[in-house]
């Protein structure tokens, strides 16, 4: 435990650096203004169903899109560059844990991301401020982003284990972000067709990442966001320790020859 | 051999294998090798790309499994104990590019949790010449000699008893190669540090190290002393203004030198033991002094035995299969 976190400390130290700054600043900047065109498209009736009510419901929707890609395109910066080009080899070959490096890594990763979601609800509630004195929706909001976390680290937990699989960002990029929108398209269109025909399609879609993932938000008729937590749980351990084992199994790759 | 650490004395081995065979799907990268490295020893591990080298160190480092096989570091059963006293420099060193020198090493310090502080990481900089603005430079920013040496200075993190060179000259000027080599042979002997370098190159191996082994497609075909290859090294013969205070120069760099006397008994020129490529190397260290030769010929010495040039190309003409009985 100590190592891990000594290793997340550091993995910290490497990541804090100007390029990540001026990511942090441009999702700050990027995040409200999406939450806006939201919150703008739920006014026009376009978006009635993406997020909820007022500005905090906008920046939950907005979090609906972001949160999943985000995490992917992090696990693929903090794992799987890292073994490709960083520290990963360099720790091994000193003798830590592989198991102290993923946690480490991780450890960093999901609080990156809480942090990113602790970002856009201060959002939120700076322009729910600004528009009215009740900050209307925060009670849902809060809830809805603390969610999206969540769903965050579903995706994180299915991008690290990508990242140990091959050891290739592009690989973690290109298949994560892939099964990302490919979930978000074809399982509603599935379920649609499964209510229409009646098929048990949405049965079958709730135990997958995305159906974990809306009945984290509240939005699954199979899963209620009770449950949802527990299982989410498990599917992190689960993709975790598949993701050990395959640091653990695999090669790392040397140079040379 | 002065203060060898830990215990390790020349006669225990700081690395053996047994039977080690590694695979990659159907494709044998090494061969039931058996090999021992004596503590305290400088062995340059030949062969040409491909070979199996790196997949030998791989597996010494803990990089990859081997398929069957065993192998023992430092005399320890546990390996992951054993990596903590070994340094490990991959042919290409990959550190974080956008953190400067220094940051670099601080950063690999602190995650394996020794003293991160400036004096230690300036230490270890020190050592590989790697200082003041030097170390201030961004990864990304180093030239190649400078990230070769970075990468040395992380496998020195620890002061390990072994060190894991794999092709550390590579892609290096030919001073850079110098330096580098250099380094190398300081590193061996300071306090009796065993060192394992792998090359392709044979005058890389026999300037810098004591002993060698040959692994040809997975095989360990040949193991030895490079001193006996050297019995045949080439030697140059020198002639200066002084040969007296040539002498004397030559001694204090150690090298090997004879002074060749007429009939007068005053020394006429002096016979240098230096390998081909190293003539340069006398000329340097005579012109430090402000002794320039007036004439350096090249001397071929025992030629009657085998170079380490000649054993090589015996050892890979049998096509990395041990020799054959006839019979």
């Amino acid at each position: 435990m100590q190592a891990g976190l000594r290793l997340a400390r550091w993995e910290w130290f490497r990541l804090h650096h100007r390029g990540s700054f001026l990511l942090l600043a441009s999702l700050a900047i990027a995040v409200p203004l999406l939450s806006l065109v939201v919150r703008a498209m739920q006014l026009a009736g376009w978006l009635p169903l993406l997020g909820g009510s007022g500005y905090f419901g906008a920046a939950a929707g907005s979090l609906l899109i972001l949160s999943p890609i985000l995490a992917i395109v992090l696990s693929s910066f903090t794992h799987a560059s890292d073994l490709q080009t960083g520290s990963c080899r360099t720790l091994t070959a000193r003798g830590a844990s592989r198991e102290s490096v993923i946690a480490a890594k991780s450890l960093v990763a999901a609080a990156l991301l809480l942090g990113f979601h602790l970002l856009v609800l201060a959002a939120a509630a700076i322009f729910a401020g600004a528009s009215g004195p009740h900050f209307a929706g925060w009670q849902d909001g809060t809830v809805s982003v603390l969610a999206s976390w969540m769903v965050s680290l579903l995706y994180l937990a299915l991008g690290i284990a990508l990242s140990h699989w091959r050891q290739s960002a592009s690989f973690t990029l290109g298949v994560g972000l892939s099964i990302v929108f490919a979930e978000a398209i074809f399982y509603p269109l599935a379920n649609a067709l499964g209510a229409l025909e009646n098929w048990p399609v949405a049965e079958a879609t709730a135990w997958t990442l995305w159906g974990i993932a809306q009945g984290l938000r509240g939005d699954s008729s199979i899963l209620s966001a009770a449950w949802s937590i527990p299982v989410s749980i498990g599917y992190i351990a689960a993709l975790a320790i598949l993701a050990v084992a395959a640091f653990r199994k695999f090669d790392l790759q040397a140079g040379g020859e | 051999m002065q203060g060898i650490s830990n215990g390790l004395t020349p006669a225990d081995p700081a690395v053996v294998t047994r039977g080690l065979t590694r695979k990659f799907g159907g494709f044998l990268a090494l061969q039931d090798v058996n090999f021992e490295v004596p503590g305290g020893a400088l062995l340059g591990l030949l062969g040409p790309n491909g070979s199996g080298k790196t997949t030998m160190l791989s597996i010494l480092a803990g990089f990859i499994s081997p398929t069957s096989g065993s192998f023992r570091l430092l005399g320890q059963p546990n390996h992951r104990q054993a990596l903590t006293r070994t340094g490990f420099l991959i042919s290409r060193p990959l550190l974080w590019p956008h953190l400067s020198c220094r940051d670099n090493l601080r950063c690999i310090l602190g995650m394996l949790g020794l003293d991160s502080g400036r004096r230690s990481v300036d230490s270890l900089l020190a050592q590989v010449g790697l200082e003041g603005n030097s170390a201030s430079r961004k990864f990304s920013q180093c030239s190649t000699g400078m990230k070769q040496r970075l990468g040395i200075a992380t496998a020195l993190i620890g002061n390990p008893d072994l060190l894991l060179l794999d092709e550390p000259t590579t892609g290096l000027d030919p001073e850079g190669m110098v330096e580098i080599r250099d380094l190398a042979r300081t590193l061996g002997r300071e306090g009796g540090r065993t060192v394992i370098m792998s090359s392709h190159l044979l005058h890389e191996v026999e300037l810098t190290c004591d002993s060698y082994a040959i692994i040809y497609k997975g095989h360990l075909v040949d193991q030895g002393s490079i001193s006996d290859s050297k019995a045949v090294a080439a030697a140059v013969r020198i002639e200066t203004t002084d040969n007296e205070t040539a002498l004397n120069c030559l001694n204090r760099n150690e090298w090997s030198v004879q002074s060749v006397s007429g009939e007068s008994g005053i020394a006429e020129s002096l016979l240098v033991e230096a390998t081909p490529g190293r003539e340069w190397e006398v000329a340097r260290d005579l012109a430090q002094d402000g002794i320039y030769p007036k004439s350096m010929r090249p001397v071929a010495r025992n030629p009657g035995a085998g170079s380490l040039e000649q054993k090589y190309l015996a050892a890979v003409s049998h096509g990395g299969h041990p020799e054959e009985d006839p019979r």
